[in-house]
């Protein structure tokens, strides 16, 4: 055995024998290491990641508000934005470029539910690794990401996460159809659902499915004989007109089971009939009930969070901005402006902490000084023994060299393990 | 017969400290002594009188103002710090006071220290080999893998003399070998010293305080007759030997 493989030797056998020890030095240095390792690495992987999305969404529209609220919603689907915007305005994005509506209010398992166009995929460069895109009414794409965590694959079934029990109006759960899972982009959008921007009206209960309303329903369902009184003349409630929700409080002075299952006559129109939130909304789109879904209102009005505009040239960019300038309820938002002023804090807490963790550092060196100091006179019988056998100071120098070494590699490899840990840890919860 | 001593110290002169006398200063005076070949020698004196000075002299460790040591037929005064070093580790093998061994290593590789810490000794399957047996014949030869803490006071000084013999070394140095034994201990350990030295022909110099002990070497010296406080001079060697 070599000279170093004596050392390497003695050395692990003298670490190994005073575990608790070794352990202490070894965690107390990795922890001097691993915080401005880490800190540092994060911060760069923060700034290449929130750049590297924010650089690939150049401008996103929306209401007036919180620019960092909107900026959340529409790259990364988290939190609200406080007011929606009308789908109708993609007409007049759509002078500047490809306006992408963006519509993030709705979750599945606790997962974003994305609202938007087909031309978003190409626009990020999405795939499908399994199945297709979604292309009917009530169909999902998961994320990479999603599809592992869920176990998902094409031909399952999830049911859309319930935003407000109380409202009975809509928001109904509805059993979506996964036709395909992503290819993982290492971006937010492995974290997400998509679907149709229409799928995550239906969930709005603007776009929705119900059974046909007619007199013999009423009476089988609702058990009430006296179907004039519920009626108008014309029982159709198939041809276009807005069936859904309730758009009159049934009156005080109503009976129970009238306000439990009304069907009142509108005054006004004689062909017209209202249902009450009582009547049964399908629960889920089939093949046979696909086509009795209907949109009641303008598809024009219909909310959207966001458009992510990917302007055709830089002066059309530029020629956005400057419009959005001047509008009067809604804002153009630069992503990149946004995430730079963020990471700006970020950097700055970076600088402030390095001083910090000199301070630890230097009490690590100090405790780690100590705990050799002291180990060195307990040993001071070892050492005289070696050089009363015939060991030089140098070699003795070596070994106890060794054995530092042998802690610090320890330390740092635990850091640096730790440091990847923590950062793939961030890298899942950025893109997640 | 071979008559070249194998330790000769000749005009020896050493000043050092005392420890037992609070620090006091002494001087070792050695005008001429010498141990030969195979001689098997008992060095004694009260606390303090330089004893395990006069070993650590003998063994290169210290460098005298003045005078020579031979040790083996070698001047160590023409040796340099690397060459002494390793005259050392080869030509003699230790025995401490309390039996000093490496706590974080088992017997066997505790036997075996001496070649971790030098390049003049290799460690090969004969040296291994050579240390199991030298643990099977002091009686430890199931003990191999227990740690010092694990081992009793008596095992722990037979580990060391197994370690002090494994080099095949020329001359055994043992400092108060029977140090911290009971009296069993203490005669089995001088057995042994004297078996394994007398079947290996080697040279022994025991530094003892012990009078039990001096009986059982067929020469003994007196090293109070060599020191004195300083400023006073060393008187003539007061042996008792041959």
């Amino acid at each position: 055995m070599s000279a170093a493989g004596d050392a390497l030797f003695l050395a692990t056998k003298s670490l190994r024998a005073s575990k608790w020890r070794s352990a202490i030095l070894i965690f107390g240095t990795a922890v001097a290491a691993f915080l401005p390792l880490f800190t540092f690495k994060a911060a760069a992987l923060l700034e290449k990641t929130l750049l590297a999305r924010a650089a690939a969404s150049p401008v996103v529209i929306g209401q007036k508000g919180d620019e960092f609220d909107l900026t959340m919603n529409a790259l990364y689907f988290r939190g609200q934005v406080a007011e929606s915007i009308p789908f109708g305005e993609r007409k007049g994005l759509a002078e500047y470029g490809l306006a992408l509506p963006l519509y993030v209010a709705y979750s599945i398992s606790g997962t974003p539910l994305v609202g938007t166009s087909v031309e978003y995929f190409d626009a990020r460069g999405l795939e499908v690794a399994e199945g297709r895109l979604p292309a009917l009414l009530g169909e999902v794409v998961a994320g990479a990401d999603v599809a592992a965590e869920l176990e998902l694959e094409p031909g399952d079934r999830m049911r859309s996460d319930l935003t407000n029990l109380y409202n009975l109006a809509g928001s109904y759960p509805l059993l979506l159809d996964v036709v395909g899972v992503l290819r993982p982009r290492g971006t937010p959008d492995d974290g997400a659902f998509f679907a149709d921007v229409k799928t995550a009206w239906m969930l709005d209960g603007r776009l929705h499915g119900h059974e046909e309303v007619t007199p013999e329903l009423a009476e089988t369902a609702y058990g009430d004989p006296d179907v004039d009184a519920l009626l108008g003349d014309d029982a159709s409630g198939d041809d276009g007109d807005p069936i859904g929700a309730p758009e009159t409080d049934p009156p005080d002075d109503a009976p129970a089971e009238e306000a439990a299952g009304e069907v009142e006559e509108d005054e006004g129109e004689e062909d017209h009939i209202e249902a009450t939130a009582a009547i049964f909304l399908f629960a889920e789109i089939t093949a046979e009930n696909r086509n009795d879904f209907h949109m009641h209102g303008s598809v024009d009005d219909a909310p959207v969070g966001s458009f992510l505009v990917l302007p055709r040239s830089v002066k059309r960019h530029d020629q956005l901005l400057g419009e959005m300038a001047l509008h009067e309820k809604y804002q153009a938002v630069r992503p990149v402006t946004v995430i730079e002023t963020v990471l700006e804090i970020v950097l700055r807490l970076r600088d402030g902490l390095s001083a910090y963790f000199a301070l630890v550092a230097f009490s690590t060196l100090a405790f780690f000084g100590l705990a050799l100091t002291l180990s060195l006179r307990l040993r001071r019988d070892e050492m005289m023994l070696m050089r009363r056998i015939g060991c030089g100071r140098f070699r003795i120098a070596a070994l106890i060299g060794t054995e530092v070494a042998l802690v610090v590699v320890a330390a740092v490899v635990t850091a640096v393990l730790a440091s990847e840990l923590g950062l793939w840890l961030l890298d899942a919860a950025l893109r997640g | 017969m071979n008559t070249t001593p194998t330790l000769l110290a000749e005009g020896l002169r050493f000043a050092y400290r005392s420890a037992r006398h609070g620090g006091r200063p002494f001087r070792l005076s050695i005008d001429r002594w010498q141990v030969r070949p195979g001689e098997d020698v008992a060095l004694y004196g009260p606390s303090g009188c330089g004893k395990s000075t006069l070993l650590a002299l003998l063994a290169g460790v210290l460098t005298p103002e003045a005078g020579r040591v031979v040790v083996d037929g070698v001047e160590l005064s023409s040796l340099g710090e690397d060459a002494r070093r390793s005259l050392r580790i080869r030509r003699l093998g230790f025995v401490f006071q309390e039996s000093p061994l490496v706590d974080y290593l088992d017997a066997l590789e505790n036997v075996l220290f001496p070649f971790r810490l030098n390049r003049a000794l290799r460690l090969d399957d004969a040296a291994r080999s050579r240390a199991r047996d030298l643990l099977a014949e002091l009686g430890l030869g199931d003990k191999e893998r227990r740690r010092p803490a694990e081992l009793s006071q008596g095992e722990r000084q037979r580990v060391a003399i197994a370690r002090a013999l494994v080099t095949e070394p020329a001359v055994l140095l043992a400092d108060e070998p029977t140090s911290g034994l009971d009296p069993e201990s203490s005669e089995r350990a001088v057995d042994l010293l004297q078996r394994l030295g007398s079947e290996r022909g080697l040279t022994r110099l025991v530094v003892t305080h012990d009078p039990a002990v001096r009986r059982r070497f067929s020469a003994s010296y007196d090293v109070g007759a060599w020191s004195a406080a300083s400023g006073e001079d060393g008187g003539p060697a007061r042996g008792e030997g041959p």
